[in-house]
């Protein structure tokens, strides 16, 4: 059954790749390194430039996540019914259908409060490499424009997350591994006069 | 025949809405009052909705489709980001779902979600684009007069 879904949801990240427009993804990558460079000279510490680049992703996320809901098909498939199926949405059906990666989850716990998305590609950083005083102690956080994507999407979900990269490719890891900590399901909102 | 159109955010602030045949423009302050009236009944009936389901699964399909009383019907249309589109027709109506979710899924996420001047937060929307793609929508629509 849970292997099924697994391979519906992988299913569901193809056919909405294939819909999506493209753009040239050495474009997208040097754009986003051009991007990097100018915070890098900008802020103050390669720390405060890595959380820049986390609340451009939340502000990205708040909005593409209409995107996601309206273009995915992930709705005719029902709603996410508990953190490890949100956790399968969004490797193998937001990470492909936005940047053309396979994703899986990876290390889930148990209590259903974390889980890792691991993929191996990472367009955004295709040509990039950290210089020794960047990457030792991961001071610069590179690609976390998507920690801050995740974020914001699940806050429109009602699903509160601190994103982080755990394992960077440019740091030199095998990976790219970034873990997702749920802090808080959201209650609705309510209307501001609500008794 | 159809009446209104009012798009309510997350925070259940009315950032759209449009008005079609009716006799007069409706007075801006009693325009506030039924958007404050709106918001207010589509927050109690989604608890309700959920509350009376015969299942009791959150996430099951309880969410609210139209109602009908004799002079109006209303229908309305939820995203899961608590983005809401209401659409206020003549009670003969038919089911409108599907020209509210077409108004979502390309007019609001292409001409307000993707554009940079919308804030998220709380804002009205304030674009040309949407506001055709409304107009054309509505005005195209097989019941906007009859």
């Amino acid at each position: 059954m849970a292997a099924s879904k697994d391979k519906d949801k992988a299913k569901i990240g193809e056919a909405a790749w294939a819909r999506m427009d493209k753009v040239n993804s050495e474009l997208l990558s040097l754009t986003y390194g051009a991007l990097v460079a100018q915070l890098l000279r900008d802020a103050p510490s390669p720390e405060e430039a890595s959380a820049q680049l986390e609340r451009m992703g939340y502000n990205i996320g708040v909005r593409l996540v209409e995107e996601f809901l309206a273009r995915s098909g992930a709705r005719a498939a029902g709603p996410c019914r508990d953190v490890a199926e949100t956790a399968e949405t969004v490797a193998k059906v937001a990470f492909k259908m936005f940047l053309g990666v396979s994703a899986t989850v990876a290390s889930a716990s148990a209590e259903h409060r974390e889980f890792s998305v691991a993929f191996d590609e990472n367009p955004l950083a295709e040509f990039a490499e950290l210089p020794e005083a960047l990457a030792g102690g991961a001071r610069l956080q590179y690609s976390n424009v998507l920690c801050g994507v995740i974020r914001g999407a699940l806050e429109m979900l009602q699903l509160r997350v601190e994103c982080r990269f755990v394992r960077d490719v440019l740091a030199g890891a095998d990976t790219n591994e970034i873990r997702v900590v749920v802090k808080e399901f959201m209650a609705d909102d309510k209307p501001p006069d609500a008794e | 025949m159809i009446y209104a159109l009012y798009v309510f955010n997350r925070k259940f602030s009315c950032v759209y809405y449009c008005e079609w045949n009716r006799p007069e423009p409706s007075d801006p302050e009693k325009l506030a009052a039924r958007h404050k009236l709106i918001s207010g009944m589509l927050y109690s009936l989604k608890q309700f909705c959920v509350k009376i389901a015969v299942e009791q699964d959150p996430n099951d399909k309880t969410e609210l489709h139209c109602y009908r009383t004799g002079a109006y019907k209303l229908h309305v249309y939820e995203a899961a980001t608590g983005m809401r589109f209401v659409l206020m027709t003549d009670p003969q109506a038919p089911d409108m779902n599907g020209a509210l979710c077409t108004l979502y899924q390309t007019d609001f996420v292409d001409y307000v979600a993707k554009n940079p001047l919308y804030n998220p937060a709380g804002d009205t929307i304030n674009c040309d684009l949407f506001s055709a793609a409304v107009q054309r929508l509505v005005r195209g629509h097989p019941n906007f007069r009859s």
